[in-house]
């Protein structure tokens, strides 16, 4: 069965259910002749960069998975497999499509495919490991909480050079920060981990950096005082969600400070306490009591000094400063593309490691431990 | 870290998709309502500023000789880039924000642009430029060295509070010989330090020419063959199929060889040559470059025609339309003798390309618009697949595609199908576009850029300037004083006959492109 459609003008998407998964290989040839017949004045080519391998860590997830195929598909020219859960019954077959986009220039059809198999958890290298083009990356994208749901997966990731994690969906922050370590750490693992938490970060690091690009506005870094990070979010959890906890560890790292404990209370939020020597510069992460994910603001002190990047519009984070008594609002730049495919785009088109991620996830698991480790002194205080 | 540096370098930005950025300054370009400022400096500069590559604070002031307001400079501006990139918008908030801070200074006044330095200062005061000013000299090369010297008499060419830099951009070509090129550094460094002077030349803005570095130094099974030992011969071609258009006054004092080889040749000879460099900072790229020229053989004007063919194009038809011959071209002298097409042969005299010729051939008019490295490797030492008549076996050529079909390819010897041995030359081919899907950007972007974070990697030094003029003036001299011939040759074609015989005494052959 074949299926043609025209997303838009730009975007000729092809289909085709194949009966086994030895078929793959001609469902694919015969989807990329009739996409070459329909090409038009424009010439079509096929380029694949990557593989990219989506597994979700339950059922539910699936349906959003094979939607997130088609459309990093037409930003990324990849071969993206779609493992979905089978039970072992059931016949494994696969569904196939050609994705194709025109270039910025406009002179040319570049053409992608989505492979979509049902694989049992016994089936799953069996399946996967086949269809996977040679001598380019392998990303695997866990789809939702690493920590579970995730246990049959443990065969791709042999196979994978990066992987591909989100802290924001953690059920559990300290397994899954652990579990995201111990994977990036693993011999024979990924050789590059991500967490699209700390991508979303990406324009909010952009925002705070830009405070600092005037030499004269780093000269008050020598006299930092006090990090604040609000973000929307309950103060009842025994951890801050990964945002916050992720941006105020890279103030940590980035600014030279270190972390001498953490301390967590209704009224003050959650405060690492971090220090540059001698000198305390205490990093307060606090929640406004709501239940959305995202944040708010953060504001650099430096003595009198205060730089702040605070959520504005939808789409914007506004830049202001206190500088010498004298308050400038610094403009603003764009909010992040929160949207699940624009961060995994984001990352497919990085390659190398992460230098900074690394440093800041062990930063967060030393927050952690302390955090956790003050909860469970109050909780034998309560005993 | 080390909380000093800090100060120096700001922390945060590790890591991130800009880990530079430009300093708060103003751009200034003297000959503003130039075709050079219409047609790519305010497009780039407008394209960087979509891309969010341009500080906050920064200011565009257009210098030249029409009596213009500031409002009237944004109006030529917009219509520049209406017409030179119009896929853009130029009417909006994001048009509105770009035009605010331009503004316009003409040169009147004793001294000329004596109302510059007030001027500046105003707009340094009102947009908080850190008295960071880039003076770009989009204005004929004669007018370099008396600019450079107004703005040093103007006091611009260093901030009087220590704090701002003062950075002076021009254009090739640096000098008409070397005589000139000499006095044109001598000149600009009676005003700027070095470190202060960009010279660009565009070619090395290109990604491909920059990804001859990555080629090399990033691959190890590429290198070990870039040597006497295994290269038989390295030929490069600049071809344009175009002729000189309305350039004629411009070119045919130029020619070829001062247009193309003294420069974009040479340069890119270099990157094929060097030494790889300890890091990629400015001076140590540049050493092992300038390292190249000091090591290439200088030519004998004596024996300029073993070395050398020029030519220049007739007129006749190509793809079916007439076009006049170069001596029919507007602004070109009656009996000039300047070519328009230039075959060479240079030598590197190191250990590394000791007895390596190196062909180089450009011109306009030629059969296709083409730029490309073609290193010829040796042949094998021995032949084992010749029983059965399947002819020569081709050396392997690696080729370097800079335009316009940006990429690499590597050409060698493959069994056909079939019985026996029938064996068919094969290309590997990468193709920038078609493996990454991307447009790579305008080499006026990533120029302007580096010459607004202070990086002079891929800009050049005015030793490097002198270096390759030595290689050229024995040329012009030879043919100057020898009275060697300037072939005809037909439009579409790939040059005069003469010089397919100049390459084949040499027992080689020019590649097909």
């Amino acid at each position: 069965m074949t299926d043609a459609s025209r997303g838009n003008a730009h975007e000729l998407t092809m289909s085709q259910t194949c009966s086994s998964l030895h078929a793959v290989d001609s469902c694919l040839a015969d989807l990329y002749a009739r996409a070459i017949e329909q090409q038009g004045a424009l010439p079509t080519l096929k380029t694949v960069l990557l593989n990219l391998v989506i597994r979700a860590a339950d059922p539910a997830l699936e349906a959003s998975a094979q939607d997130f195929a088609a459309r990093v598909l037409t930003r990324v020219s990849s071969r993206v497999i779609v493992a979905d859960r089978a039970s072992s019954d059931q016949p494994e077959g696969a569904t196939v499509s050609v994705v194709c986009g025109v270039t910025e220039r406009g002179d040319k059809r570049l053409c992608g495919e989505v492979i979509q198999i049902h694989a049992s958890q016994g089936a799953i290298i069996g399946g996967v490991m086949p269809l996977l083009l040679r001598d380019v990356p392998v990303y695997l994208w866990m789809l939702g909480d690493i920590a579970s749901g995730h246990e049959d997966a443990a065969d791709l990731l042999q196979v994978a050079s990066h992987l591909i994690v989100d802290s924001r969906q953690a059920v559990q922050l300290a397994h899954t920060m652990k579990d995201t370590e111990w994977l990036r750490r693993a011999f024979g693992g990924p050789r590059v981990v991500q967490d699209l938490a700390w991508v979303s970060l990406h324009n909010w690091r952009e925002a705070a950096a830009s405070l600092f690009d005037p030499p004269a506005a780093r000269e008050s870094l020598a006299d930092l005082s006090e990090i604040t990070v609000s973000y929307l979010g309950s103060e009842d959890a025994a951890l801050p969600p990964s945002l916050p906890l992720l941006l105020g560890c890279w103030l940590i790292g980035q600014l030279g400070l270190t972390i001498q404990g953490a301390f967590h209370s209704r009224d003050e939020g959650y405060r690492i306490d971090a220090a540059r020597g001698d000198q305390p510069v205490p990093v307060r992460l606090i929640p406004d009591g709501s239940d959305g994910p995202g944040l708010l603001s953060v504001v650099i002190k430096c003595g009198s000094d205060a730089f702040t990047v605070k959520r504005g519009s939808d789409s914007k984070l506004d830049l202001a400063s206190v500088h010498n008594g004298e308050h400038s609002e610094l403009g603003s730049v764009d909010a992040p593309d929160e949207d699940d495919v624009a961060l995994v785009v984001s990352v497919l088109r990085s390659y190398g490691t992460d230098r900074v991620f690394e440093r800041v996830l062990e930063l967060a698991i030393t927050a952690i431990d302390q955090f956790l480790l003050v909860d469970e002194r109050s909780a034998k205080i309560r005993l | 870290m080390d909380h000093s540096k800090a100060l120096d370098v700001n922390p945060l930005r590790e890591g991130l998709a800009r880990e530079r950025v430009v300093d708060p300054c103003i751009f200034v370009i003297f000959g503003g309502t130039g075709d050079l400022a219409k047609k790519k400096l305010v497009p780039a500069l407008y394209h960087l500023y979509r891309a969010s590559e341009l500080p906050r604070s920064f200011a565009i002031v257009g210098c030249a000789s029409s009596q213009l307001s500031d409002d009237g400079y944004r109006d030529w501006v917009r219509e520049a880039v209406a017409t030179e990139a119009p896929y853009l918008p130029t009417s909006g908030p994001e048009w509105d924000a770009f035009a605010k801070p331009i503004y316009y200074v003409d040169r009147f006044g004793d001294p000329p642009y004596s109302k510059l330095k007030a001027r500046l200062a105003e707009i340094d005061s009102q947009a908080r430029t850190g008295g960071n000013y880039l003076f770009y000299l989009a204005i004929p090369p004669t007018a370099f060295e008396e600019t450079a010297e107004q703005l040093a008499a103007l006091g611009l060419v260093k901030d009087e509070s220590g704090k701002g830099w003062r950075r002076l951009v021009v254009e090739k070509p640096f000098g008409t010989d070397l005589e000139s090129a000499r006095q044109l550094n001598a000149g600009l460094l009676r005003s700027f330090d070095e470190d202060q002077i960009f010279r660009i030349d565009h070619y090395l803005g290109k990604e491909t020419v920059q990804n001859i570095l990555v080629f090399r130094f990033a691959n190890e099974f590429i290198e070990p063959l870039l040597n006497a030992r295994y290269v038989d011969s390295v030929q490069i071609t600049v071809a344009e199929s175009i002729g000189i258009g309305s350039r004629g006054a411009f070119y045919d004092r130029t020619g070829a060889l001062r247009d193309i080889v003294q420069n974009h040749i040479m340069q890119i000879l270099a990157l094929v040559c060097m030494e790889p460099p300890v890091s990629l900072e400015a001076d140590a790229v540049r050493d092992e470059k300038t390292k190249v020229f000091e090591s290439m053989r200088c030519p004998d004007p004596r024996r300029i025609d073993e070395l050398t063919v020029r030519g220049q194009y007739a007129g006749g038809t190509l793809l079916g339309e007439h076009v006049n011959a170069y001596h029919d071209e507007n602004d070109v002298a009656d009996g000039s003798t300047t070519e328009t097409y230039v075959a060479a042969k240079f030598f590197v005299d190191n250990w590394r390309w000791s007895g390596v010729p190196f062909y180089v051939r450009t011109g306009k008019r030629l059969a296709k618009r083409v730029t490309e490295v073609g290193i010829q490797l040796k042949p094998i030492p021995r032949v084992l697949f010749g029983q059965d008549g399947v002819g020569e076996i081709v050396p392997n050529v690696i080729a370097l595609n800079i335009q316009p079909d940006e990429g690499i390819a590597v050409v060698f010897e493959a069994k056909a199908p079939g019985l026996g041995y029938q064996i068919r030359p094969v290309t590997m081919d990468f193709r920038y576009g078609e493996a990454f899907g991307e447009s790579p950007p305008d080499a006026y972007e990533r120029l302007l850029m580096d010459a607004m974070l202070g990086d002079a990697s891929l800009f050049s030094r005015a030793d490097a300037v002198e270096a390759t003029w030595e290689l050229a003036q024995p040329i012009l001299d030879g043919w100057q004083h020898g009275g060697s011939a300037v072939y005809p040759y037909q439009p579409g074609s790939w040059g005069p006959r003469e010089a397919d015989e100049f390459i084949q005494r040499d027992g080689r052959r020019w590649r097909r492109l």
